[in-house]
């Protein structure tokens, strides 16, 4: 509605975009982010992705967290299922890329004893 | 407090292209690598239609890429690019394998959509190729579900950036290995 008003009132051109950076909309549910200082591995996002975007991999020191662009449908299950909020969509949208494995995210946690 | 390990790549560093950069010069840039617009083809191999509604939008008058000398064409053997939309269903993966045999060297596919590239939620299914990288070489991919028009811009940036690659670097052997792909 807002898009709708302003249209009206203004003259109506394209969009800027190649020429300018556009940032998404704030409500737009981009690239998918670990906060990784909040992350426990407890693999509720693996879980809940309809997809399989999200891999959670025990390992004998911790575990492995894996996302992988190519496969995530964008639907913020993960987000929602967190209960650390160590999960969140960001606004980033601008995602090509030349080598199918630069879309794969990984990160490696060591499990420290004393305080998990 | 779990320890980080120090090889944990930053997320957000991962976009290398700066757009706004890339965009200032795309139209001069179109022009110099191939002294017309860039002609994309695009074919839907099993997509949901969000995909392909997100690049007819790259036509109406609010993204107008025509304007930054971009078309989409008719046919494959007019196309300098092939957009494929949808992860490749078995029925069509001939027409798949058969459009990018149309498409004079050095042709380029990019994949668009999370079906495109990796599966998406059709990942494993057994009535898919699990995305066009198993049937074709793709060069560029664009993930999301769909893909905002932007983002499809950003990747016909880097598409362009790869002709402009192919067609210098590219040799006799290149174009005899195209014809057998
Ligand atoms: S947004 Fe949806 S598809 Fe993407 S990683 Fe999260 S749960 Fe999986
Ligand atoms: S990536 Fe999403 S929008 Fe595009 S074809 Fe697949 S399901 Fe549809």
């Amino acid at each position: 509605m807002r898009v709708l008003r302003q249209s009206m009132r203004g003259r109506v051109g394209a969009h800027d975009y190649p020429l300018e950076p556009e940032a998404a909309p704030a409500a737009f549910r981009g690239q998918v982010q670990l906060d990784p200082n909040r992350c426990r591995g407890d693999a509720a996002c693996a879980r809940v992705c309809p997809s399989g975007a999200i891999t959670v991999e025990e390992t004998s020191t911790g575990w492995i967290w894996q996302l992988d662009d190519s496969r995530c449908v964008f639907c913020g299950l993960c987000a929602d299922a967190c209960a650390n909020r160590a999960v969140s969509l960001s606004n980033a949208f601008e995602l090509a890329v030349r080598q199918p494995d630069d879309m794969v995210t990984r990160a490696e946690f060591i499990r420290n004893e004393e305080t998990d | 407090m779990s320890t980080l390990h120090p090889l944990i790549p930053m997320l957000q560093s991962r976009q290398d292209e700066d757009a706004s950069t890339l965009g200032q010069k795309f139209s001069d840039q179109v022009q110099r690598v191939l002294q017309r617009s860039m002609q994309i083809r695009h074919l839907d191999a099993g997509s949901c239609n969000g995909c392909d509604w997100e690049i007819q939008s790259l036509l109406c008058p609010a993204y107008d890429m025509q304007r930054l000398g971009l078309d989409i064409v008719a046919s494959p053997r007019h196309a300098d690019c092939l957009l494929v939309t949808g992860s490749v269903t078995r029925h069509l993966e001939i027409a798949a394998i058969r459009t990018w045999e149309a498409m004079p060297a050095p042709g380029i596919v990019i994949a668009v959509g999370a079906c495109a590239c990796g599966g998406g939620v059709l990942q494993g299914s057994y009535c898919t190729a699990g995305g066009v990288k198993n049937v074709l070489p793709v060069d560029i991919s664009i993930p999301g579900c769909p893909p905002r028009p932007q983002a499809l811009l950003h990747g016909l940036m880097l598409a362009l950036d790869r002709i402009e690659q192919k067609l210098h670097h590219s040799n006799h052997e290149f174009r005899i290995g195209r014809s057998e792909a």
